[in-house]
């Protein structure tokens, strides 16, 4: 069936194909977010090479296999289409066969052979078949794996404790890790490590209870106003390892971070409150890998970032969100009212977005992380 | 203004022996440009050079040809539309169906505005609307991605919200 196309003023550009994440609803390990935010490719990384690519972007770790899928905007639905790679030492076709032609669902797998520096590869979408014209390009990186050892902390706030268990938290790092993996950065979670911790004498059981924002009584807008947060993190930190710690609740927030440019005794460390999903303790542990900023944060003169690409973003808050008066943006493809889990890969001029490149920012801390 | 290359007409008249009776055919010349990502510059390195293609009319091939380094196809579009057919290994792997409207760009303060001008640029803004092209007074998630896009290769804060500066942009980019 033939596309429309209505020609006006003096001339038509024809776009064929885009890339998406290979999946809708919760983050599956194998199928990364696509970092699709326009088809300029942003500022780059010292060791990240240079790229003729103008398009999207995906993060893989070194040896896995990934998803993406092809998006037949302006083709026809029954046009061949091959994918091939332009340096099968840094990443290769793993399916279909041959590099096509693709399924219907226009979905092909990517296998990440290694992560060289300053080396690029370009995925490219031909029509056709494996040597036809080059329709669309999508730049993959990949990232060999970093490991980051957590030790989870189970809090009891005068008598009230976290509903959560050693044994729980298995699964919640699992998801996290699921998140996280496509960066190459992997929390190495050990149950059997995991640390009891009573506190008394806080203001409400069970509560974090801090007054960062100026409505709350009682803010002074000092340290003040998170000491208990200040005095759980520095409860027997484990050294070398990222300290996570459980509370049944918090009053303000989900979960709070400060990392580890906070240095003790202020301290640095990670709480989340047992309302906290797995997205957003896995968004907590961005925030501690050098990334303090939300995305709806970003101020341009009077806007905020409400767009659907910001709430596909980990850093978007808060999570679950309160439905927009824009239908279509309150599903962006994770779920109703649910925040994706993309890692910024483009790190966009400033005057674009003063927050995203995300990935970088975390990669540079994970070689120094605790 | 235009931007760029105009769309020529060409009426081919043919007036029949003995008679004063004539036949006119209409046909214009536009220039279809195919790209791996949005953007007017005339393709750069971003063209897709190499596609075979042909041009069908009232059913009869009327063009045949491969675009070169700039992506650009010169179609002939005759009468209310002809269809731009791509090929491989002389087969048709997909089609356009090509129209042409002498008409004006809507203003850019518009909707319809805006949507025209990012279609014409590549923008990939959907398939609904009264000519299948995406242009029409709807904002969906397609509409609020190409305005994205659109910000974000622009060098604009990425909001999707039409600003002053946007609607500029978007009239220095694809005219007035």
């Amino acid at each position: 069936m033939a596309l429309n196309v209505r020609v006006r003023h003096d001339r038509q550009i024809i776009c064929p194909i885009r890339f998406q994440r290979a999946v809708t609803g919760a983050t599956v390990a194998d199928a990364p977010d696509v970092d699709d935010r326009g088809f300029a490719m942003g500022a780059r990384s010292a060791t990240w090479g240079t790229s003729t690519v103008r398009g999207a972007m995906v993060s893989i770790a070194q040896g896995d296999t990934a998803r993406v899928r092809v998006i037949r905007a302006d083709i026809d639905d029954t046009a061949p289409l091959f994918v091939t790679s332009t340096d099968t030492a840094v990443v290769t076709v793993a399916a279909p066969a041959g590099g096509g032609p693709l399924p219907a669902d226009g979905i092909f797998s990517l296998h990440a052979v290694k992560d060289f520096p300053n080396r690029t590869a370009a995925i490219q979408v031909r029509l056709g078949d494996a040597t036809g014209p080059v329709i669309g390009e999508l730049e993959p990186h990949i990232f060999a794996i970093h490991n980051l050892r957590v030790v989870a902390h189970l809090v009891t706030i005068n008598g009230r404790a976290t509903t959560r268990t050693a044994a729980a938290l298995v699964n919640t790092f699992q998801a996290i890790n699921d998140i996280w993996r496509p960066a190459g950065i992997v929390f190495l979670y050990n149950q059997a490590q995991t640390q009891a911790e009573v506190f008394n004498g806080f203001q409400v059981a069970g509560q974090m209870t801090t007054m960062m924002d100026a409505s709350i009584p009682g803010h002074t807008d000092t340290a003040a106003d998170w000491a208990e947060f200040s005095q759980i993190i520095n409860r027997r930190p484990v050294a070398n390892h990222v300290n996570v710690y459980f509370v049944e609740n918090a009053n303000e927030v989900f979960g709070l971070t400060f990392d580890n440019t906070n240095a003790r005794p202020n301290g640095y460390g990670i709480v989340c409150a047992d309302n906290a999903v797995d997205n957003s303790v896995a968004h907590e542990l961005c925030h501690f890998l050098d990334n303090p900023d939300h995305v709806q944060q970003a101020i341009a003169p009077g806007a905020a970032h409400e767009d659907i690409w910001a709430r596909r973003r980990l850093m978007w808050t808060p999570n679950p969100w309160n439905a927009s008066a824009v239908a279509h943006q309150n599903d962006v493809g994770y779920g109703p009212l649910t925040r994706g889990a993309l890692i910024s890969v483009k790190d966009l001029p400033a005057t674009v977005d003063q927050t995203d490149g995300e990935l970088a920012r975390a990669r540079r801390r994970s070689l120094n992380p605790y | 203004m235009s931007n760029g290359e105009e769309t020529s007409a060409a009426t081919i008249a043919r007036q029949a022996i003995n008679s004063l009776l004539r036949n006119v055919l209409n046909s214009r010349v536009v220039p279809i440009l195919f790209h791996r990502s949005p953007g007017n510059d005339n393709g750069g390195d971003r063209a897709i050079a190499g596609l075979h293609w042909q041009v069908r009319a009232q059913g009869f091939v009327i063009q045949t040809g491969v675009t070169g380094n700039d992506g650009r196809v010169a179609m002939v579009v005759r009468g209310a539309s002809s269809t731009l057919e791509l090929l491989h290994n002389g087969a048709v792997v997909a089609s356009y169906d090509v129209r042409v409207s002498t008409a004006t760009l809507d203003a850019v303060g518009t909707l319809i505005g805006q949507k025209q001008r990012l279609r014409l640029l590549g923008y990939q803004i959907g398939h609904g609307g009264p000519d299948g092209n995406g242009v029409d007074a709807t904002v969906n998630m397609e509409t609020e991605r190409s305005m994205l896009d659109f910000q974000a290769d622009e060098s604009l804060y990425d909001d999707a919200v039409v600003t002053a500066t946007m609607q500029a942009r978007l009239t220095a980019r694809a005219g007035t």
